[in-house]
């Protein structure tokens, strides 16, 4: 067999996200059931009010914000599990290298994040049709019009939760302890800055909310690619 | 783990890498799988570095027992997978052995025992006919019958599309047959790198008066007394073919145990 140069590092990329979403399908179906199931289960925000001639009015407020919580811890521990031993070793039954995977690695994340966002806003809408099916309710309001700017604003925070959840997955692989301390140290700095942080990212505009988390994303992702880079590809 | 090593493999030939356990095969090649950087020196395949290098992964194929597929994935879909990646591979090679020793294309990975999944790694690795074969102690918990079909499918595959193939293995006599050259790692380091006819030539095996050994004794990679008669092994080149010594052929895999022996005598020594 003759060694072959015309080796095209995109197209490796490529096939790799493209194995990855195969291999990994089952972690994506994991985040969708459970965000079905906290969008059924979440405790909306209802009202109830009466009028003279027995009228009785409900209104509940339909939020993404248990699913959204839910989703950002079930994309985190999933990019913490995407950067395990057991993975890594896993990515080398095909042709690969630190550079190749980890760059795959973070376009299936943000494949994952994209399918998950629309899988978030549907299964609340899904919830909704339901309710209002089983329930004869009206809707009010743009409850089950898709929001772009929701839309963006969720898929931004799940990028970032990935993002984290990866640089945290990458060096827990390098250094276990210098991770614990490290997160222990950074949870203690954050409850005193909390509020600050909130300020920052929140008083502005939803655009420049969205920018913010995105710059935090690529400088986590850079991070990640530049530690699991210095790392040699060795099976765990 | 490797220290000082100096060699060049020429292509399109199978290599015994031969050594003790610890002696540092693993490590020669995860190197030349581009899987470890060396601390110092230089690695070259085919103008390349091989560390990191997309071009030596795809022309590379490293089998060893620590192999994974993710979770979950039937042998069918690691097949699949593995055509999508590696340009020359063989999808009706692959099933027909794997049919031949009876692993399911439908069975899970997972699910298959030590010696399967070693058959399964190494049927995996000879359908992607990559340039560079890596078989680090490929017939780990294969049973006889499996074993010598496995390395009657790496000479039949061998024979028909050459490539460059380096079998690890602490068992010499085994890949003897299979085998054009031989290099030998002892604690680190290349103790021997050479072709099979020519280890099989290295070393003689002496038997006589201790007395008419004695001049060989500085050059013995092993010696024993028992009884009247001693018996010494030496490099070849030291014997002068003296008449009132019995000489007789040293096998390769006893070579290849004498030069890494790290003492002289044997395990029967430690009980005297």
């Amino acid at each position: 067999m003759m060694y072959s140069n015309n080796v095209s590092i995109w197209k490796n990329i490529v096939s790799q996200v493209k194995w990855k979403l195969g291999a990994h399908n089952s972690a994506v179906l994991t985040i969708v059931i459970i965000q079905l199931i906290i969008a059924a289960i979440a405790n909306h925000g209802s009202m109830r009010g009466s009028g003279l001639n027995n009228m009785q009015v409900t209104e509940y407020i339909y939020s993404l914000d248990s699913v959204m919580m839910v989703s950002v811890v079930a994309v985190a521990a999933t990019c913490i599990a995407l950067s395990s031993k057991r993975t890594q070793s896993d990515n080398l039954a095909i042709p690969t290298t630190r550079l190749t995977a980890s760059i795959s690695t973070i376009l299936f994340i943000w494949i994952i994040t994209f399918i998950t966002t629309v899988t978030a806003i549907v299964s609340q809408n899904l919830v909704q049709v339901v309710k209002i099916l089983v329930l004869d309710l009206d809707i009010i309001g743009r409850t089950l019009v898709p929001s772009v700017t929701v839309f963006f604003v969720f898929y931004f925070i799940l990028l970032c939760a990935g993002a984290v959840g990866y640089f945290i997955g990458v060096m827990f692989s390098l250094s276990k302890i210098v991770t614990i301390l490290s997160g222990v140290l950074f949870i203690v700095y954050l409850a005193k800055v909390e509020q600050n942080i909130f300020i920052w990212l929140l008083d502005e505009s939803y655009g420049m909310f969205m920018l913010k988390i995105l710059l935090i994303a690529i400088v986590f992702y850079a991070l990640a690619l530049f530690v699991n880079n210095r790392q040699e590809v060795r099976r765990g | 783990m490797l220290k000082d090593v100096s060699c060049q493999i020429e292509e399109h030939k199978i290599i015994g890498l031969i050594g003790r356990n610890g002696a540092g095969k693993s490590t020669f090649l995860n190197i030349l799988a581009g899987h470890i950087k060396p601390t110092a020196g230089k690695v070259t395949i085919y103008q390349d570095n091989p560390f990191n290098s997309i071009t030596t992964a795809t022309n590379t194929m490293f089998i060893e027992e620590g192999m994974t597929f993710p979770n979950g994935n039937n042998i069918a879909r690691i097949l699949e997978i593995a055509k999508c990646f590696y340009p020359n591979w063989q999808q009706e090679l692959a099933e027909k052995l794997l049919q031949y020793v009876g692993i399911s294309l439908n069975g899970l990975y997972d699910k298959l025992s030590k010696g399967q999944r070693s058959t399964f790694n190494l049927v995996y690795g000879l359908s992607a006919r990559c340039a560079i074969t890596l078989l680090d102690e490929p017939m780990n918990g294969m049973d006889e019958a499996v074993r010598a079909d496995m390395y009657r499918a790496i000479l039949k595959e061998y024979i028909a599309y050459p490539r460059t193939i380096i079998i690890s293995s602490h068992h010499l006599k085994e890949i003897e047959h299979l085998i054009e050259e031989i290099l030998l790692i002892n604690n680190g380091q290349v103790a021997l790198h050479k072709e099979l006819e020519e280890v099989q030539q290295f070393a003689v095996r002496l038997i006589g008066q201790p007395e008419q050994l004695e001049p060989y004794r500085n050059h013995a990679l092993f010696e024993r007394n028992e009884g009247p008669l001693a018996e010494i092994i030496v490099e070849k080149k030291y014997f002068n073919g003296h008449s009132s010594i019995q000489s007789e052929a040293v096998s390769a895999s006893d070579v290849c145990k004498y030069v890494t022996a790290n003492r002289m005598g044997g395990i029967d020594d430690v009980f005297k």
